[in-house]
């Protein structure tokens, strides 16, 4: 305990090492979030004029229909998200650290890829790849014989949401990846060394070992998706504008068109506070949850 | 002791990181300062102090002091295809031979991005200079104090204001006064098509009425062609190409008039949407592309020919980039025919007509004074002359001055749209006057009606929503 407080640096030196990132914090997200939260009370067009409105937008925003349609797309992608790239991340991590999968490195690379790709180079890929007349997809079934399933795959209104899901669940894949394999490298392999003396498989080892010993990584994984997901606007807006209407509209999307094209940023604003205020009550439901999960296996 | 010695070096680390940027922030931000006031203040000092240098320097065609002019357009510079681009590396060319100390910072960008770029310089009060000015933004930003008028270069020369038209200027006119200079002239919907497709199912020329024409596409469906393609993933073109003709075929020209005095049915209105259930029948009957939410009006060229479409429909704009885009094969260019959208039964709209004008102008920023001004003043009307007319002529597109020019030198399409032109009356160009929100309003649900997914009413009742909420 002494030997702690030797070792811990002096409030004036730990001010000074800290005052970067809290200027950076207020300059980047601070006053930014203050700001929208400022003109969100304001029918504003841009410019120097502003009227006050009071919480007048926010009265508009509950009864919004396309925002409405806006958080469920949210809630759908963050969803699948969820499941999809937390997922398969998972069962990817742990074949990774199994010790029967070949060329490791290889596999790791090829995951990791597209997480260094930016979002827009993504979505213009996807957006070729999707495209009717000279889109990979479209050629691949043509050239199994698989015609009947060609089709106009982001203008048709019932499927353009889970094609938009495919690119984002495929990016990110990687990143949870690399998080789960750190996390398992973790675990101490006597463990799994009793596990198989006892007799336990590959899957009851994942199960019963892996799953509760990296719940926390898992924790932090769903945050980062859902709130990765919640903030989405690149992909859609490179490959439908939100678009065919409002099929593939998102939220940031939404804030995007009522703001510039719309030319509304008082309400443009007050989208982006709502975005904000469902996101942090998203993410608070998963630290309810898992914060239940975790006192289950301590 | 470790740790201390740690912490010591993080600490030399980030201390040498602050110094290291602040070191070479310092003499930077010095000199750009210098050169910012430079620029803002010495044309306002000289304007106050010198008037008379001015005036010399003005006549003498020349400025004492370099005058930096940033220019933000809706054009790349270094396009091959595009038509302005070509016209204003001219003017710029010509501009800065002229006036030697005048320079030009210039940021171009494309039209479907541009503008989201000028409405976050709108929003953030830092506009450029001189900038491309849709008719829709002129409120907004004339409200905003924004925008300049340019009634005193129209006064100052009236050789050169002389020659625009009453079409054109309507669209930059707003309480009375114009906010931009008409760089081009637009007829925004029109239909090119291949005459020796339509020829194969019995139609010589484009069909001039509804019926004719359903009966043409139904042909030419069987026969294997997409009928019409739209490219619309920019959201715009359904609504400027498609339904600027439409919606004046069934209402008129009154049904504008109401709108823009919020009088009337608005978008409920019967006659009007007359023109919506014409073109929900040609989704309903698949006689557009699948994918016209997905591909651009770029993009529907290269079908178009390859003789996969018969026919597409766009503006006036589209000819320089067909022509670019066909390259060495011009052959499908030379069989190709321009029309206008047929008239439709019981409709109180003209036949034939076209929504057009300018559509966009050379505006400039209302904080301008001086020399800096009078150096705006110049560059709005190197790109607005004559000289730019011509060098639009030369690759296909029409400026805003009616000059005379053989086009069938060009393409006997551009030539045939040149006649066509001076033939059909002009109607207004709805997406430059109304409010951008039911602009929007519009594009959005026209996506949705032009594949089936809502009825023209469900169509009209989300856009009068949205119009509502602007009366209010």
């Amino acid at each position: 305990m002494a030997n702690n407080k030797v070792l811990q640096p002096k409030k004036r030196t730990l001010f000074l090492y800290m005052f970067p990132s809290v200027v950076l914090f207020l300059v980047f997200t601070a006053i930014p979030i203050i700001m929208a939260i400022y003109y969100s009370l304001f029918n504003w067009s841009g410019g120097k004029k502003k009227i006050f409105l009071g919480l007048g937008n926010y009265s508009r925003l509950l009864g919004d229909s396309i925002f409405g349609k806006a958080l469920l797309n949210n809630f759908i992608l963050a969803a699948c998200c969820v499941v999809f790239q937390v997922g398969i991340a998972f069962i990817i991590a742990s074949l990774i650290c199994s010790k029967g999968l070949k060329l490791k490195s290889f596999h790791q690379f090829a995951i990791f890829m597209p997480v260094v790709l930016a979002p827009v180079v993504v979505g213009f890929l996807w957006k070729i790849i999707y495209n009717q007349d000279y889109g990979l997809l479209n050629f691949l079934l043509h050239s199994v014989g698989l015609e009947s399933w060609i089709r106009p795959w982001i203008d048709d209104v019932d499927i353009v949401m889970k094609c938009i899901t495919v690119p984002i669940v495929w990016q990110w894949i990687g990143l949870y990846v690399v998080i789960f394999v750190s996390a398992m490298k973790n675990i101490p392999e006597e463990i799994f060394e009793s596990a198989a003396l006892d007799g336990a498989g590959g899957i009851k080892k994942a199960f019963f070992i892996t799953w509760p010993m990296t719940m926390d990584t898992v924790k932090i994984s769903v945050i980062l998706a859902v709130s990765g997901c919640m903030k989405i606007f690149e992909h859609i807006y490179i490959i439908t504008s939100g678009g065919p209407g409002t099929a593939s509209m998102v939220g940031a999307m939404y804030a995007y068109k009522t703001s510039f094209i719309k030319q509304r940023f008082g309400y443009g604003s007050t989208i982006s506070v709502g975005i904000m205020a469902v996101s942090l009550t998203l993410v608070l439901i998963c630290n309810v949850i898992f914060g239940k999960g975790k006192k289950k296996y301590e | 002791m470790r740790k201390r010695i740690a912490v010591l070096l993080a600490g030399v680390m980030v201390c040498s990181m602050l110094t290291a940027c602040g070191s070479t922030e310092e003499p930077k931000e010095e000199p750009e300062a210098k050169q910012e006031e430079t620029k803002e203040e010495k044309p306002e000092s000289k304007e106050e102090k010198e008037p008379e240098a001015e005036t010399d320097a003005k006549s003498d065609g020349d400025f004492t002091e370099e005058v930096t002019l940033d220019v933000a357009m809706m054009w790349p510079l270094d396009s091959t295809t595009d038509a302005k681009s070509y016209a204003l590396n001219h003017a710029i060319e010509r501009l800065e031979k002229d006036y030697p100390n005048i320079k030009i910072n210039y940021d171009g960008s494309v039209h479907d991005d541009y503008q989201t770029i000028m409405m976050t310089y709108a929003a953030a009060d830092t506009l450029p200079d001189v900038f491309n000015v849709k008719g829709a933004w002129i409120p907004n930003l004339v409200e905003n104090e924004q925008i300049g008028t340019v009634d005193e270069f129209f006064e100052n020369d009236k050789d050169w204001s002389g020659k625009f038209d009453d079409e054109v200027l309507f669209d930059m006119e707003y309480d009375g006064h114009y906010y931009g200079a008409p760089f081009q002239n637009l007829c925004c919907s029109l239909v090119v098509y291949n005459k020796e497709i339509y020829k194969s199912v019995g139609y010589e020329k484009f069909p001039e009425t509804w019926e004719d024409m359903m009966d043409c596409f139904a042909k030419l469906k069987d026969a294997g062609y997409v009928p019409l393609g739209v490219g619309n993933s920019g959201q715009w073109v359904a609504n400027s190409c498609i339904f600027g003709a439409m919606g004046d075929r069934g209402a008129g020209t009154k049904w504008y008039d109401d709108i823009m005095e919020g009088t009337g049915d608005g978008f409920l209105d019967k006659d009007m949407l007359k023109g919506v259930e014409k073109m929900a029948e040609l989704a309903d009957k698949e006689y557009l592309n699948t994918n016209l939410n997905s591909i651009d009006q770029f993009e529907v060229m290269p079908p178009y020919l390859n003789e996969e479409y018969a026919s597409y429909v766009d503006g006036s704009w589209t000819f320089a980039t067909l022509i670019a885009t066909a390259g060495d094969d011009q052959s499908v260019i030379e069989k190709s025919g321009v029309a206008v959208l047929p008239a439709i039964d019981g409709g109180k709209g003209d036949y034939p007509a076209t929504p057009g004008g300018s559509a966009w102008g050379q505006a400039y920023n209302a904080k301008l004074t001086g020399a800096k001004k009078q150096a705006a003043e110049l560059f709005i009307k190197y790109t607005t002359d004559e000289e730019w007319c011509k060098d639009l002529a030369e690759k296909g597109d029409f400026g805003g001055m009616n000059i005379d020019y053989d086009y069938s030198a060009i393409s006997p399409l551009v030539q045939e749209y040149a006649q066509l032109k001076s033939s059909v009356k002009k109607t207004p160009q709805y997406d430059c006057h109304f409010d951008t929100s039911v602009i929007d309003a519009m594009n959005t649900n026209f996506q949705e009606l032009l594949i089936g997914e809502i009825t023209p009413e469900e169509w009209g009742g989300r856009v009068q929503e949205e119009y509502e909420l602007t009366l209010d």
